[in-house]
């Protein structure tokens, strides 16, 4: 009896599964037509969001009420630190646990997801599926290139973007007669007549040296000012050049003699604190940071930091290029929905919000710097004029585009460290990081 | 000690027989099949992943490789660095935090005062996340506005470059295992010494043993149980030390404070090459194991309490 009655549990649990399973297999796929003229065809479905802290998810956070309010969807946001989010979306999609439905994820990550197959391609859902807030042909393409593969197809929409910028202590230019620098050169110039002048608890320069791959955007961005990569487009290594040697050693040469003594162990924390403090007469950066720099209530320089670019001897700017875009994961079942609330994302409505609100004023869209909404509040902001500019510079060829970016990033920042450090030359950490390169790209 | 008075009685499996039935099936099966599933199954998986190429983000490239992931690391001269910096790291962290937290038990011996109280201070570094002790110490290592460089120039000495130099970056990572860890040491250590016998001290005295004397012939002996416990205890903590390395120097500058654990994480959870990585990690959790066996195995302290003894 009791054998029979487990059976008969064991058969009706199964049931229920399989339904659950059809129900979920279906996903939204089906239920998607239609979807572009009633944002409500998706009601009570849920959303798993996994995203970056930092201003992008600060967005999502404040103004997803209003998406539940016009959508019916509910989200279950996720918001965890840089290394987490790749670690937990690589981890899920190649367990194909299928966990998210929308994902964030730095350009420089693309590769790796793409090589895996993490992420829906979103070119059939731009085709058919447009809501009333999609603004995406908005987006420079320059800007969408990091996102997609090598057939174009596109995988994630750019939410936010940056560029290099210098930034400085106006009132020690003026005071020392320093004009404003505009090339690398003049940087240089500027932090030698800085060393002389400056009281000791000031240092010229100061810039991000540790051994991280996140540190590969300064030097490796800055080197872009002289023409210089570490890959070319083909995918060679082209660290031992003229170009990159003269690169890496001026910015060596910069943060070793003209930055503080422990140069070699600034991240992005570090060195901001030395700025915000008043510590560092100039700073070489993403442009993100002159929002945090011009603020009074984080920054003592606030009313004393200028913004400007800077370009490199080929003429072309020093970069310091970040992205984030917003991906479906493959596995989702709920990818229709998901595209709804990747266009609510990246809207001109949602940008708008979040300039009124004071979250941040650098946009990939370029309607929002027309708007009078930006304009009004943006009007204390000394450098919201220039960000579209500073968006133009924006160009991702330095990038090595490859999925093992991680290692050769941190082979590259590893060597240069040493060199801000004083043990190594430039010549030996060139020479390092080319042989860890050919390693890494022919294992 | 000498075990006069006392002998040694085989169990007769009676208590068993009263605690009801087949006590095998009922308590040690569920606790095998939970260790098989939680303990052996996901080792063999790491050895049959040892012997793969298998990247995380390249679930097509994925082939049978043999050994030829142990033979990379044989020749991974990175790998061999790493191992003599945890090596370095380890001892460096056990005996310094041993040799302090022994003197300061000692001392806290004689205190009859706020003894709560120290107890309690000592318990806070053990109880705070090693990512929030990380972070503080990325601050106050910093050489322009750390406070420790502030402390150490209103001392009279010269600022220390704590992280960014490759002769301090690793030594500065262990002074914060040791500040973390030590109040353990204390605490277990303190322990031991309220537990020792005031007549044997008398009875030294008695007969001239002076303070040294009577500290190596006596307190040492009798605390044997709790140094080996504390070594033990600190050694396998010392060799787990991931976040804070990773979040205070990242290895560097260049590769100068990468440890084991840290290179283990870049090759698994940073480039995704589970197959090296599992190798890694096998290698790593042999010779952590064989570290402790020996000091186990030599210090004979658990040999004698597994024994039933009863007073004769």
């Amino acid at each position: 009896m009791s054998t029979i009655k487990l059976r008969s549990i064991v058969a009706a649990v199964l049931a229920l599964a399989l339904a659950a399973c059809g129900s979920d297999a279906k996903g939204d796929t089906e239920a998607s037509d239609g979807a572009a003229n009633d944002p409500r065809s998706f009601a009570g479905t849920t959303l798993n969001v996994l995203i970056k802290t930092g201003y992008e998810s600060r967005a999502i956070s404040e103004f997803q009420d209003d998406f539940t309010a016009a959508t019916g969807i509910l989200l279950n946001i996720e918001v965890v630190d840089e290394p987490t989010l790749r670690n937990k979306f690589t981890l899920d999609s190649a367990g194909a646990t299928g966990s998210y439905d929308v994902v964030a994820t730095q350009f420089w990550y693309m590769p790796e997801y793409l090589r895996g197959g993490f992420l829906a391609p979103l070119d059939r859902l731009i085709a058919e599926e447009r809501s009333e807030w999609f603004a995406i042909d908005d987006i420079p393409a320059t800007q969408q290139a990091a996102y997609r593969d090598s057939e174009g197809r596109l995988y994630a929409v750019p939410v936010s973007s940056s560029g290099g910028v210098l930034m400085y202590r106006t009132d020690l230019f003026e005071e020392y007669g320093i004009a404003t620098p505009s090339t690398t050169g003049e940087v240089l110039e500027a932090a030698a007549v800085l060393k002389e002048r400056l009281p000791g608890d000031i240092v010229p320069f100061v810039g991000r040296g540790d051994s991280s791959s996140g540190s590969f955007g300064s030097s490796a961005g800055w080197a872009a000012g002289y023409g210089a990569a570490v890959l070319d487009a083909a995918g060679s290594v082209t660290i031992e050049t003229d170009v990159m040697r003269q690169a890496i050693s001026d910015w060596t040469t910069l943060m070793r003699d003209y930055g503080p003594t422990d140069a070699s162990a600034l991240g992005w924390d570090s060195m901001s604190e030395l700025f915000r403090q008043g510590k560092a007469a100039m700073n070489f950066d993403m442009s993100g940071f002159p929002a945090v720099y011009l603020d009074p209530g984080v920054s003592q320089v606030a009313d004393r930091t200028g913004v400007t670019t800077i370009v490199g001897p080929a003429g072309t700017a020093a970069q310091w290029v970040y992205g984030e875009g917003l991906g479906i994961a493959a596995r989702s079942q709920n990818q229709a929905a998901a595209w709804l609330f990747l266009q609510w994302r990246t809207s001109l409505d949602v940008a708008i919000q979040e300039v009124q609100n004071g979250l941040r004023t650098d946009f990939p869209l370029q309607a929002i710097y027309a708007t009078t909404e930006y304009r009004e509040s943006t009007a204390g902001n000394a450098f919201a004029p220039y960000i579209p500019t500073v968006m133009e510079t924006v160009d991702f060829f330095y990038w090595p585009s490859v999925p093992e970016f991680d290692q050769l990033g941190q082979a590259f920042q590893s060597a240069v460290s040493l060199v801000i450090e004083g043990s190594i030359d430039v010549a030996d950490a060139l020479e390092r990081s080319a042989e860890e390169f050919e390693r890494i790209l022919s294992e | 000690m000498s075990n006069a008075g006392i002998r040694t009685v085989p169990s007769d499996g009676r208590g068993d027989r009263r605690m009801g039935g087949a006590p095998i099936a009922r308590f040690v099966v569920p606790a095998a099949v939970l260790f098989l599933a939680v303990g052996v199954y996901p080792t063999l998986r790491a050895v049959l992943t040892s012997l793969t190429r298998y990247q995380l983000t390249d679930p097509d490239g994925t082939r049978f490789v043999g050994l030829a992931n142990y033979v990379g690391l044989v020749v991974d001269t990175r790998f061999w660095a790493a191992l003599g910096r945890s090596i370095l790291f380890v001892v460096s962290s056990v005996t310094l935090s041993f040799t302090i937290g022994f003197m300061v038990a000692l001392s806290l011996s004689r205190i009859r005062r706020l003894r709560g109280l120290f107890q309690m201070l000592l318990i806070l570094p053990m109880v705070v996340s090693p990512t929030v002790i990380a972070y503080n110490f990325r601050f106050m290592y910093n050489y322009g506005f750390g406070i420790i460089n502030h402390i150490v120039e209103a001392a009279g000495f010269s600022r220390i470059d704590f992280l960014g130099s490759t002769t301090t970056a690793l030594w500065s990572t262990v002074g914060i295992d040791v500040w973390q860890w030590t109040p353990l040491v204390i605490l277990i250590m303190f322990a031991g010494i309220e537990t020792l016998p005031r007549e044997l001290y008398e009875a030294a005295r008695v007969d001239g043993a002076g303070a040294m004397r009577s500290f190596f012939a006596l307190t040492v002996p009798l605390l044997r149980p709790f140094i080996v416990i504390v070594v033990l205890i600190r050694l396998m903590d010392a060799m787990k030390v991931y976040e804070t390395i990773h979040l205070v120097t990242s290895g560097g500058p260049g590769t100068s404070s990468e440890t084991l654990n840290l290179y283990l994480a870049k090759v698994g959870f940073s480039w995704f090459d589970m197959g090296y990585g599992s190798a890694l990690g096998l290698v790593s959790l042999n010779a952590t194991a064989l570290i402790a066996m020996v000091v186990v195995k030599r210090s004979g302290v658990f040999r004698s309490a597994a024994k039933v003894q009863v007073p004769r």
